[in-house]
């Protein structure tokens, strides 16, 4: 036989997880009662019928008793509605109002922010007692509320002119901050600097909140842009694209999306991919909360901006979003308008849509390697880092002939740089991650390109030629146990260049570490073994010396060459120039022997 | 230096007390990349890049290579792609033995996956000295860096189990549990706890064990759901949903089957070995062979060109034998196999097993 049994609650119990788990920050407690004011004064507006009402929300803080007090000219509440509403958990008044109104003011009833019930419980957040003095719009005697958050409250006669709420709070130490007037009127505008009434606070009768968004002001652009320098503290933004109602096709059906916002494209990125693509989310003019990071397509990491929609639903700590269903309608009409936006920018304004794809170059190279669609918005215009400055592939293919020519290291005193150039044909800096995978991308959809990764490949840049001419060269080098080419190449200034096979440094990191014997032992035989297997080609890892045959000197030498002392001499320094300028190769004592070869060389040549 | 996590809160601990936004944000890549572990372990990998690129800018070499290493173990862990794999972690491991990395605190995480990615690739020609480089890893664990011993034992257990060795594997995976057991409820003990239950499933079904094979995947469920990983919970629950079908639970098999399929095809990380090897007892218990087939196709495509050699291999003999059962053709599939297993350091085994298939028909 079961026995049917009530849940019992325990307040402060309930009170313990709502200050520590609910909501992650203790000024969440001022908002809550700010928008309860709101609320209670709407309800005034709808219900009260005056004519002559003029809503208002007054804070004030005495440092001195520890008391914050929160007074509204709102509706205020009756006896009955204290029992229904303020001392159940769980059902507000705001709720029940919505359902009302959504029947005959659907506009009215989203003014309206309250809906969990749970708000007035977050004064206990910031408060260990709290006093709520109460006249009813309706009627009858003022109330007097007071509770210090255990299972019991006192409901007394209270006093109080005017009809309106006023909640005293007096503070924990852990919000002291709050006594602070700085740190108040921060906390108010944060949360309530769009709420339409006037919230005054210390008794100043100008009202601390903005009261409207920037959008709807007589002059928006203007708004927009103060709001963005005050609120993201960035420079001018480059475009700002204002949010509007959007119709949402759901294939058998269409949806009203109400969408009010902008987004905007600051004025560059530090590069990362996930620096910005955030809103600032407010629900009914309520902030939420700042850095949402989903609701904006994920290719959008350059864009920023400020979104208010009621159809966006909030946890119960109000403090984020869920992501539900109208969090995808509201991110796919975001989609959507920003995708129009940008579009219409680069339309009519090309040149700031050029600027905003070069002041966030490695941000939108990053996402445009795995967005297809915003691949081909950009492939074209995105700018790349190459030994001629920022150029976009198109202008560096009008360059180099229909090749993508690319180094994947920073752009240096590179000899891979310097054949290029000598070859008329700047090098792409691909050393940011995202670039080589861009270029292979757009390689691959564009089949007249070809794609030449120049560090460890910078023969392609070089023309063979027959080498008998220069065999007396190549036989003095090869006694040396040099290995030598000829090539020609440019620039003809350069008589010799020195050049490594791919992987040739990580074989000398190799080599080093087995000389110092500082792996342990089957550490050091597994890399052996991938060097065995990626060398095995028999590449010389000592590099080869390209002699340039364009080059005036290396002919001559070749031609008529000079006395064998003078001919030793030049081949030597020829040879060490290259090895000092290829650089990276050489470890601290090869470029002491390579400075002692060539100081050696030249005293041969200053001897009478 | 007191060991991985100390390193990185200490050096976020900083960046907030410095208001040091660009710091602040290299220390939190990390996380922030792990998050995307199995929805898009590509993007994990362009933030561990990011990562690296940032440290570089701000001088920070062991960031640098913290997240180097990271980006050799999502290529390896998160994205199952070994082609290139070799490349990097013989130059992580090069960068990482010189005297500036020797208080570096995931040295020896990088040492490891040098041994994880001969493994990957060849785990049956290189068992020695992955063994070997294992134990020399061990000896260098100072007491620091105890937590790095469930990634050591987790390794081992891998290498057996990829040799089908699973005795040593259980062995290896009760180790596991007893240092899971020691480190209490912390998050790496759980973390680690999942992917040894994974294992010791598998040993358990290979051996016949079906009791063994319930405990092990309701044991895991709860650490995988806790820490999240989502892989191996279905992993978990797909064997629930073979020892189902087991006992004749068709309904609830086939229901179960269906939604782990579901959840699975909504990650975009690849399944594991195990996660196949599951699949398949399921439909094997059934006699479902067509089904096998289609599967092991599939298991194939999702493998071949990764540079996984040991691992293709054997699926392609598995292949191979399963067409041999249906009396279907398998000329082609021979060859390929046969193409596969030459690439392998010791190949004279499989080749041998595939001659004896040829030879049956």
């Amino acid at each position: 036989m079961s026995e049917r049994q009530r849940f019992t609650l325990h307040l402060p119990g309930l009170l313990k997880v709502l200050a520590e788990h609910l909501y992650s920050s203790k000024k969440v407690g001022v908002r809550e009662l700010i928008q309860n004011s709101h609320d209670s004064c709407v309800r005034r507006r709808v219900e009260g019928g005056e004519n002559d009402y003029h809503p208002r929300i007054d804070i004030t803080v005495d440092p001195a008793k520890r008391i914050l007090t929160i007074s509204d000219n709102g509706y205020g509440l009756t006896q009955e509605e204290i029992t229904n509403y303020l001392s159940t958990i769980g059902r507000g008044y705001t709720r029940e109002l919505r359902e009302k109104l959504s029947v005959f003011s659907q506009s009215e009833a989203t003014e309206l922010i309250g809906q969990f019930g749970l708000g007035f419980l977050s004064a206990f957040l910031l408060a260990s007692e709290v006093v709520l003095t109460t006249r009813s719009f309706q009627g009858g005697p003022c109330y007097r509320w007071q509770s210090v958050g255990d299972e019991y409250y006192d409901l007394a006669p209270g006093w109080r002119e005017e009809i309106g709420t006023t909640v005293e709070l007096k503070l924990k130490p852990s919000v002291s901050f709050l006594l602070q007037e700085r740190a108040l009127l921060d906390t108010v505008r944060m949360y309530a600097d769009f709420l339409p009434i006037p919230i005054h606070v210390q008794g100043d009768e100008d009202a601390v909140n903005l009261m409207q968004p920037p959008w709807e002001a007589e002059d928006p652009d203007q708004a927009m842009q103060d709001y963005i320098k005050r609120t993201f503290h960035g420079g001018d933004p480059l475009t700002i694209i204002p949010l509007r109602e959007a119709r949402v096709d759901l294939g058998h059906d269409t949806l009203t999306v109400p969408l009010k916002g902008f987004l905007f494209v600051p004025p560059g990125s530090v590069a990362s991919v996930r620096e910005f693509g955030d809103l600032n989310v407010y629900i009914r003019r309520m902030f939420i909360c700042e850095r949402e990071r989903d609701l904006l397509p994920p290719w959008a990491r350059f864009v920023r901006g400020v979104v208010d929609s009621p159809l966006l639903q909030p946890t119960a700590s109000r403090e984020s979003i869920h992501q539900d269903e109208n969090f995808e309608l509201v991110r796919q009409a975001l989609e959507e308008q920003l995708g129009e936006g940008l579009r219409q920018v680069a339309e009519s304004a090309p040149s700031v849509w050029k600027r905003i794809v070069r002041g966030h170059s490695d941000v939108i190279i990053g996402w445009a390697v795995n967005d297809n669609e915003f691949f081909e918005r950009v492939e074209d215009i995105v700018t790349f880092r190459t030994s001629r400055g920022p150029l976009s592939i198109k202008e560096y293919l009008e360059l180099s002939g229909g090749k993508l020519y690319f180094v994947t290291r920073e752009l240096g005193s590179l000899q891979e740089q310097l054949l290029a150039e000598g070859r008329d044909v700047p090098a792409i800096d691909a050393s940011w991650f995202a670039v080589t995978p861009f270029l292979e991308k757009y390689a691959s959809r564009h089949q007249e390109v070809s794609l030449i990764q120049l560090d460890g490949e910078a023969e392609q840049l070089m023309r063979s030629v027959p080498e008998e001419r220069f065999l007396t060269l190549l036989r003095f080098y090869r006694e040396q146990g040099i290995r030598a080419r000829v090539a020609s190449f440019k620039p003809a200034e350069a008589p010799a260049l020195l050049l490594y096979p791919q992987g040739a440094e990580m074989a000398r990191e190799a080599e080093a570490s087995r000389e110092a014997g500082d792996l342990p032992p089957p550490l050091a035989g597994l890399v052996d073994q991938y060097i065995a297997q990626k060398f095995a080609g028999g590449q010389d890892l000592k590099g080869t010396l390209y002699l340039n045959a364009g080059c005036p000197l290396i002919r001559q030498l070749a031609e008529n060459p000079p006395t064998p002392a003078l001919f030793q001499a030049v081949l030597t320094l020829l040879h060490q120039i290259a090895r000092l300028f290829a650089g990276r190769m050489l470890s601290a004592a090869d470029a002491v022997e390579a400075f002692r070869e060539t100081t050696g060389a030249i005293a041969g040549l200053l001897q009478p | 230096m007191n060991g991985y996590w100390d390193w990185m809160e200490a050096y976020e601990r900083e960046a907030v007390a410095e208001r040091d936004p660009e710091r602040l944000r290299l220390a939190r890549i990390r996380s922030e990349a792990y998050g995307f572990r199995e929805t898009n372990p590509a993007q994990a990998i362009a933030l561990y890049q990011e990562g690296e690129h940032l440290a570089q800018r701000l001088g920070h070499p062991w960031w640098t290579l913290y997240y180097r290493q990271w980006q050799v173990h999502a290529t390896m862990h998160f994205l199952r792609d070994y082609r290139h794999i070799l490349n990097d972690a013989v130059q992580n491991t090069l960068e990482a033995r010189k005297p500036q990395y020797d208080e570096f605190p995931q040295r020896v995480s990088v040492y490891e996956d040098l041994a994880a990615a001969y493994m990957g690739i060849d785990a049956e020609g290189y068992e020695e000295p992955i063994r070997q480089t294992l134990d020399a890893v061990e000896r260098m664990l100072t007491p620091a860096l105890e937590s790095r011993r469930h990634s050591l034992e987790s390794q081992r257990r891998d290498l057996a189990l990829e040799l089908d060795r699973n005795d040593e594997a259980r062995a290896c995976g009760l180790r596991g549990l007893a240092l899971v057991d020691r480190d209490g409820r912390s998050w790496t003990a759980l973390h680690y706890s999942v992917f040894v239950y994974c294992s010791l499933c598998q040993v358990a079904y290979r051996q016949g064990n079906w009791e063994a094979l319930a405990e092990w995947s309701h044991q895991g469920e709860s650490p995988a759901r806790q820490v999240g990983h989502q892989m191996e919970l279905s992993e978990l629950l797909l064997w629930q949903t073979v020892l189902a079908r087991r006992d004749k639970e068709e309904d609830r098999a086939q229901r179960w089957y269906r939604r782990l399929l579901t959840r699975i095809g909504q990650l975009h990380m690849p399944p594991t070995p195990a996660f196949y090897e599951a699949l398949h007892a399921y439909h094997e218990l059934a006699g479902e062979f067509d089904r096998l087939c289609t599967l092991t196709r599939q298991e194939l495509r999702a493998i071949q060109n990764k540079g996984r050699l040991h691992y293709e291999t054997r699926v392609r003999i598995k292949l191979c034998r399963l067409l041999a059962r249906l009396s279907e053709p398998i000329t082609e599939e021979l060859e390929s196999a046969r193409q596969a297993a030459r690439q392998l350091k010791k190949p004279e085994r499989h080749l041998r097993e595939l001659e004896d298939l040829a030879r049956s028909r």
